[in-house]
């Protein structure tokens, strides 16, 4: 069949290398991306014609020619894939991992989340050791505003994206996550792998991340006492010598000669409120205008609890 | 079967798969297109949509033996299926009846 085509004939002629070559990383890339035997015929395509290339313009230019069309091979598969996402995230970022790979992966982990370490052990020293001393160190060396240490190490940034980091990279070796539909159901499984070093980081990164979000929380919703409401104003109505006045729950005095013309209380407020808390009240014109009761009314309260000012 | 339209370069595809008959895996099929369009297609703009006919039921593949050439790999050959047939039948037909009574483009006009 396909061995009486041109090209493979023309790239017999180079010593043929038996047996299975050993695979690179764009061709396990490759397998990656898509599905294991497509990816084994279109390397073997794309050795096939390199094989001419190298024949008529040398190795170097086969093998960049292959290095570029296994690429742009890849590119062209992971967008065209829908289940790629899927399959990348179990194969490689759940399955995927070599041993060496994971013991870097838990020493970036733990490198990435000793700034929130240093944030939350200095932070609790500071706040439970009730010594001078400590406060003194920390504050010229961790907490000084100005320092190295204080604006990069304890940045937010530095913080949460090192726990962030050292979560992530360490959370997803240890999870295994499937979806599997089952009768109309999508029942979802979360398996977690016994792995020490993983375990070991992600635990101290979550505990971590509690203590700065409880901090964080208490310092932000803390509980702070509001003033005093103000008493209630009840109404109550007084009645005085020729006036009436009116007062509507929570509201304030409106006061009205008998003849009918409105009189504010703002005449005299001070002297009411000094009876603000008589239930029964009696208004009189104060007996020193009495005689110029036309240009000047001065509203005395007469409380029957209290004495007549 | 009725409304399985098939885009140019799946039409393409087809086509030169059918006219390969037995021989019809990657590189073969990358040179005759790129013979039938005057240009060469880059490896991956052939074989994503293959594989995507072939998930689709208009191609199906057989693995063939691994030769020194290709790094002991494998090749993966194409052959049109009944319904791949039934497809390209029917684009051809609704091209047809597209291009029907449309000769006066030779002169410009619409």
């Amino acid at each position: 069949m396909g061995g009486e085509d041109g090209l493979e004939d023309r790239a017999s002629m180079t010593p043929a290398q038996p047996g299975r070559r050993r695979r690179g990383r764009l061709e396990r890339l490759l397998s990656r991306v898509t599905d294991e035997g497509i990816a084994e015929a279109e390397w073997g395509d794309l050795e096939e014609e390199a094989a001419v290339i190298r024949q008529r313009h040398g190795r170097l230019v086969s093998r960049m020619w292959i290095w570029l069309q296994g690429i742009r091979l890849i590119l062209g598969w992971i967008p065209r894939d829908p289940r790629f996402a899927a399959r990348w995230v179990r194969e490689v970022a759940m399955e995927g991992w070599t041993d060496g790979g994971r013991r870097l992966v838990a020493v970036l982990g733990a490198l990435a989340a000793i700034p929130a370490a240093v944030l939350v052990v200095s932070g609790l020293l500071y706040s439970l050791s009730g010594s001078r001393a400590v406060e003194q160190a920390l504050d010229s060396t961790l907490f000084e505003p100005q320092g190295l240490v204080y604006r990069v190490l304890l940045h937010p940034v530095t913080v949460l994206g090192g726990l962030a980091l050292a979560l992530t990279l360490n959370l997803i070796p240890l999870l295994r996550i499937r979806l599997d539909r089952q009768s109309g159901n999508l029942i979802g499984t979360l398996a977690v792998r016994l792995r020490a070093a993983h375990l070991a980081v992600s635990a101290v990164g979550l505990t971590l991340l509690a203590l700065i979000l409880a901090y964080a929380f208490t310092e932000n919703f803390a509980v702070v006492p509001r003033p005093p409401a103000a008493a209630k104003v009840e109404a109550a109505v007084a009645v005085g010598a020729g006036w009436t006045g009116v007062r509507p729950a929570d509201g304030e005095w409106i006061v009205h000669e008998i003849a009918g013309v409105p009189l504010a209380l703002s005449a005299s407020p001070s002297r009411f409120m000094m009876f603000e808390s008589c239930r029964s009240w009696s208004l009189q014109v104060g007996p020193e205008l009495s005689s110029d009761t036309t240009r000047t009314r001065e509203l005395v309260p007469n409380c029957t609890w209290e004495p007549t000012p | 079967m009725s409304g399985e339209l098939l885009s140019r370069v799946e039409e393409i595809l087809l086509l030169v798969v059918w006219d390969l008959g037995d021989g019809a895996y990657g590189v073969p099929i990358r040179e005759q297109v790129g013979r039938l369009l005057g240009r060469k297609l880059s490896v991956g703009a052939v074989y994503v949509p293959l594989e995507r006919l072939v998930a689709g039921g208009f191609l199906r593949t057989v693995d063939g033996d691994p030769t020194p050439v290709r790094g002991g790999r494998r090749k993966r050959y194409y052959h049109l299926t009944p319904r791949g047939l039934r497809a390209l039948k029917e684009t051809r037909k609704v091209t047809e009846r597209l291009w029907a009574g449309k000769t006066a483009w030779k002169t410009g006009r619409a």
